[in-house]
């Protein structure tokens, strides 16, 4: 029986015929059955666009199951994109087929000064109706920017990290280990908090 | 987990900014939706800015039971629900914050933290935003054991202890949903008896895991680099120290006016001042749901108030044509 339901698989085709560029993501399971490859097999049936490779670790260490949207190696999300994160996983593929960029000039205009590169995680919960939009900014800053690595990650899936972050809230944006934002932020207040954090910093 | 799909949260990124409309809507909670659904089918040129939290607080409510046609429903698969059928009717959403709104020849501009809009009539349903009490180690401990989303947070505190601070619907709901996860809940209110319904408030002081304190207040959140360990709470017998893990504070909202200061009278409470339950002492500008002073604050009263705007809004731009 298909994951989607027939009302849903139209208003995500709807979505998907925005994109322009084709799209592939990578996901990377421990072997055996695996929800999240069957809905990414789903999706893949809704627009020729998209595209999804799937690789097999055996590594225990690993952090499983990961997704690696478009070719870039930046936008990645830890754990299984089910309840609200569906909706991030699916902005991430918009996201990524699209030339059209979304971020403001004043993010943009950080991001090509940067001077060290950010490693962004956002922990986040299925049923935190609050994190997509983190989630989602934190994956275009990754997708314009080389030097941005952005992975939401399943706060639940994931509870030693989740302790080593102190997460006892959802969402909450850890950026190089030394700065972090609690609850859902607008774009421009994450950059000016940034900036002036790094401005301390250095 | 199932992959319930929130095709409503999906940001397309579509931004038209300085696009002239016959009516924005400004919110994403239901009376928003609502408004959206009927400006919609009105054939209504609109666009809705619904911020950051799109559903609004309901979307944060674990279950709600009194909404008509659904004897238990998720806050979240409501608003949800709410959404996709408000993008099948054709409602246009851009996911922006509204920071200010004001009269500029004979129409309404407003400014988003992305772009400028426009329009000749405006609907204000930017709902509530949770209160705080602005005690020690509240903020301090934001995101560290404080929150106001049990339905986000919950899991960060299964077999822990925590308290709900609050005596009204969302605090006794949200506290009931924390029995499913917590090895102890307190429940702090200031006064006596709580104003929640009665079938929710007896349930959740007969609960098992529930402690009571009333007439208490919360005086300070106490803890530590990982985070809260306790509370002080002003109690009648004094000052009591409770060992906790989390604090989830429910004691009232603040309507989301900021932006609209210079349109729309505001009471004393900040909410916008309503005539005839939509109406505002501006006349191109009507008003929906928690953001208002109308004080029944339910999702189905938000509902009916958002219908009701969009449909004032069709009746005016009628008798202009």
């Amino acid at each position: 029986m298909p994951l989607l339901s027939e009302e849903d698989r139209t208003a995500i085709k709807g979505h998907f015929d925005l994109m322009t560029d084709d799209v592939t993501v990578t996901l990377t399971k421990a072997p055996g059955e695996c929800e999240t490859e069957a809905i990414l097999s789903e999706l893949s049936e809704l627009s020729p666009r998209l595209s999804v490779d799937v690789v097999e670790s055996k590594k225990e260490s690993a952090l499983l199951p990961s997704l690696s949207i478009g070719d870039t190696g930046r936008v990645l999300f830890r754990g299984i994109p089910s309840g609200y994160e569906f909706s991030s996983l699916l902005t991430g593929i918009i996201d990524c087929g699209r030339s059209e960029n979304t971020l403001s000039e004043e993010t943009i205009s950080f991001l090509d000064n940067l001077q060290e590169d950010l490693h962004i995680r956002v922990f986040v919960t299925p049923t935190c109706p609050h994190c997509p939009p983190s989630v989602v900014l934190a994956h275009r800053m990754a997708a314009y920017s080389d030097r941005v690595v952005a992975e939401a990650i399943e706060a639940n899936e994931f509870q030693e990290l989740s302790v080593k972050y102190q997460v006892q809230g959802v969402p909450r944006t850890v950026i190089n280990e030394t700065y972090a934002v609690e609850g859902a932020q607008p774009e421009s207040y994450l950059v000016e908090g940034l900036k002036k954090h790094m401005q301390a910093e250095s | 987990m199932s992959f319930n799909v929130s095709v409503g949260l999906v940001d397309s990124g579509v931004k038209k900014g300085e696009d002239s409309y016959q009516l924005v809507i400004a919110g994403g909670g239901p009376a928003a939706l609502s408004a959206a659904l009927y400006a919609a089918r009105y054939g209504i040129k609109h666009v809705v800015l619904e911020s950051w939290k799109p559903g609004g607080q309901a979307a944060l409510t674990a279950e709600i039971e009194n909404y008509p046609g659904f004897s238990l429903i998720a806050g979240s698969d409501l608003t949800d629900a709410m959404k996709k059928q408000a993008l099948q009717a054709g409602a246009v959403f851009h996911m922006e914050t509204v920071e200010t709104a004001v009269e500029k020849n004979d129409k309404i501009l407003v400014k988003t933290d992305s772009a400028e809009y426009t329009t000749d009539y405006l609907i204000i349903a930017t709902g509530a935003a949770p209160a705080t009490l602005g005690v020690p180690g509240e903020s301090k401990y934001y995101g560290r054991g404080v929150s106001f989303c049990a339905t986000c947070d919950a899991p960060f505190f299964k077999n822990k202890r925590a308290i709900v601070v609050g005596g009204g619907d969302s605090a006794v709901k949200e506290a009931l949903h924390l029995t499913h996860v917590v090895s102890e809940l307190g429940l702090v209110h200031r006064r006596d008896k709580l104003r929640a319904e009665p079938f929710l408030a007896t349930k959740l002081i007969e609960h098992k895991k529930v402690a009571t304190y009333w007439n208490s207040h919360l005086a300070e959140v106490v803890g530590d680099d990982m985070g809260v360990t306790g509370v002080v709470l002003d109690t009648p017998e004094g000052k009591k120290h409770i060992d906790t893990d989390g604090v989830f504070l429910y004691v009232g909202t603040i309507p989301a006016t900021e932006p609209f200061v210079s349109l729309v009278e505001l009471d004393k409470k900040k909410a916008v001042l309503t005539r005839n339950i939509v109406g505002t002492s501006n006349p191109r500008v009507f008003a929906a749901g928690d953001v208002t002073n109308n004080g029944f604050r339910q999702v189905v009263t938000a509902v009916s108030e958002g219908a009701r705007a969009s449909a004032a809004v069709f009746d005016l731009i009628q008798n202009e044509e």
